[in-house]
């Protein structure tokens, strides 16, 4: 154990020497900065929908103008053309006819997915029915099966996001610029004449970035969600994930000898971190193998412990998870040290 | 009682041996110099007898257990002193030696500070060791080297970048350190180092032993037994070189030395380096 401490206590002063506290704190600071008052409370993902109404007396706008508001309604079609060519979220609804004869157009950008298009299409057959008084008869109900809380703000809404992704790719980058560091230094190689093997080698430099991690994930959440949080699960999920992050970048950067041949591989994984963002804005994004990246259980994860929502049993299978990945990888890593750090190049 | 007996090595890849058939014995408490130019195989050598290349062929004994029955517990017992200054430039060098006494499980060591001081960077302990010259930096890896006061030491040219005055303060702590009952292993290229501090010499050129013996021993075989004498007679400085093994000489030699007007004599036995360029043709540097 003493030996232990000893190498986390260099590992954490070569970390400190390295300026990685600096950096934490700057990026850190700069989360808050964006989620606190650069970031808009409400925002809408997704497409921003356009009405033009040309229906005589205009049925649709006395309608619909309370929920949408004035700004959703445009003039004319050329206008509404004008407006979806210019935004590229943007898709508009062309209402025309009266009563008896109505016509609607949608103009989109032929990238939306056929089912949301499906949707609208429907939707528009209810909203005629409603606005056009023909006898619309709402035959369904909704039930919420969670409680029923309030919506966190949009700006807090992206913590879990931003906060996910850059934990795990903290660990992932900090530990390779360590090893890298060393092998350049050379002081690997007096490591490996002592009596400490890879195991020793391995958990202090992790549990060191794990720390870090740690830091910075309490840097961004006390001044933007604050102390009310189960922290526990908090803790656990954030160490976690960084740990297994960080034994991956440990188990790849082992097979690079400079830290300019580990840019391309670094890029690559960092590449594949980031699709759970995808899944995290999109919901109905949803593929197993994105869900088996480290980012997805700690984003979605960090999101029902910043804003339950009264699921049960969700973190739970989250974290074995994460233990058995981080079992497998520190198993591998192992093996790529023993084989990579702890032996005399040829 | 260190014993490696016909080791070879091929580096993957390569058809040659960067070490063919070495073979030599080093006694406890005696200094053992492993001479060559570079790229001889020294390191390859010493990095093998450490555990850090596989062992290809041949054995290394230590005390009587092969080296491969040796456990992690084994780098306990060692100290290794490398050509290339390895330590964490970004650590102080005290910083750098209370890390690597962590890392050893001994019931004796020195403090830092103090090995420090021995080696003259008292002064410089609390500088980054980025900021070290080369010789500093040299200074710190071997006081890392014998700070957990190993049985055996391996010194891979000890004195590269030092200026005199400190590499005579190196090699009384070499000599120390054999007082102790060390075991050391000295590789270098530096002739005049190996003569005045190891027991037994080995010269090594590619790869293989080319000849091993005391430095005295081998300046004798392979050197001429001459004496060069200054003597004055009749107000005139002469110089003679005289072969002892000529019975003219030897009777020349005894008479000028009767007469006491012998001024300087000189020893003309071989150096270390002229032995080494006689069996190979090719220098130390």
């Amino acid at each position: 154990m003493r030996e232990f401490l000893n190498l986390l206590k260099q590992d954490l002063l070569v970390s400190w020497r390295n300026g990685f506290f600096a950096v934490i704190l700057l990026l850190g600071v700069g989360m808050v900065l964006l989620v606190n008052f650069a970031l808009p409370e409400q925002a809408k993902v997704g497409a921003a929908e356009y009405i033009v109404d040309l229906t005589n007396g205009r049925l649709v706008r006395s309608s619909l103008e309370e929920r949408l508001g004035a700004d959703a309604f445009l003039q004319s079609e050329a206008e509404a053309r004008e407006v979806v060519e210019s935004k590229r979220n943007a898709l508009a609804i062309v209402f025309r006819g009266d009563r008896d004869n109505p016509g609607i157009t949608i103009l989109h950008q032929g990238n939306e997915p056929p089912k949301a298009i499906n949707a609208l299409e429907a939707a528009l057959q209810i909203t005629w029915l409603q606005v056009a008084d023909l006898g619309y008869q709402k035959v369904h109900e909704q039930v919420i099966l969670r409680p029923d809380l309030e919506k966190p703000p949009f700006s807090k809404s992206m913590l879990p996001l931003l906060m996910g992704l850059e934990v795990v790719m903290l660990g992932f980058a900090f530990i390779s610029v360590l090893v890298f560091q060393e092998k350049a230094e050379g002081s690997i190689k007096a490591y490996r004449v002592s009596p400490r093997g890879a195991w020793l080698y391995i958990w202090s430099k992790s549990l060191a970035m794990v720390l870090i991690s740690v830091v910075y994930a309490l840097i961004i959440t006390v001044p933007t969600i604050g102390l009310n949080l189960q922290w526990g699960s908090y803790l656990l999920l954030v160490a976690l994930t960084s740990l297994l992050m960080t034994m991956l970048g440990l188990f790849i950067a082992a097979w690079f000898d400079t830290l300019s041949e580990f840019i391309f591989p670094m890029v690559g994984v960092f590449a594949v971190i980031g699709l759970p963002a995808i899944s995290y804005l999109m919901p109905s994004f949803q593929l197993p193998i994105i869900s088996a990246i480290p980012a997805y259980p700690l984003m979605f994860g960090l999101r029902e412990i910043m804003f339950p929502t009264g699921k049960t049993g969700f973190l739970l299978p989250l974290l074995i998870t994460l233990v058995l990945e981080t079992v497998v990888i520190s198993l591998l890593t192992r093996w790529a040290v023993e084989k990579r750090l702890m032996r005399e190049g040829y | 009682m260190i014993k490696v007996e016909q080791l070879s090595f091929a580096y993957p890849g390569s058809s040659t041996k960067a070490v063919d058939n070495v073979s030599f014995e080093i006694e406890k408490g005696r200094i053992f110099g492993f001479l060559g130019p570079s790229g001889a195989g020294k390191s390859t050598v010493q990095n093998i007898m450490i555990g850090l290349l596989p062992l290809q062929d041949g054995k290394v004994v230590y005390d009587g257990k092969p080296l491969r029955q040796l456990g992690k517990s084994f780098f306990n017992r060692i100290g290794v002193s490398f050509e290339h200054p390895n330590i964490y430039e970004k650590l102080t060098g005290l910083e750098n030696l209370h890390y690597y006494a962590g890392l050893f499980s001994v019931g004796e060591r020195l403090a830092p500070e103090l090995v420090l001081d021995m080696v003259g960077l008292g002064d410089a302990r609390n500088k980054r060791a980025g900021q070290y010259s080369k010789g500093m930096k040299q200074r710190l890896v071997f006081a890392r080297a014998i700070m957990h006061r190993p049985d055996i030491l391996f010194l891979d040219e000890p004195l590269s970048g030092l200026d005199p005055t400190t590499g005579q303060r190196i090699k009384e702590i070499i000599l120390r350190e054999k007082e102790r009952g060390a075991t050391i292993f000295l590789t270098t290229h530096n002739m005049l180092l190996a003569d005045e501090v190891c027991d037994t010499v080995a010269f090594i050129n590619d790869g293989k032993i080319i000849a091993k013996d005391s430095p005295r021993n081998l300046k004798l075989q392979f050197g001429t037994r001459a004496v060069k004498v200054e003597h004055r007679q009749d107000e005139r400085l002469t110089t003679e070189t005289l072969f002892l093994d000529r019975d003219e000489d030897r009777q020349q030699f005894n008479r000028l030395l009767s007469t006491g007007h012998v001024e300087t004599m000189h020893s003309q036995e071989a150096t270390l380096e002229q032995i080494f360029i006689k069996l190979t043709g090719r220098g130390l540097s």
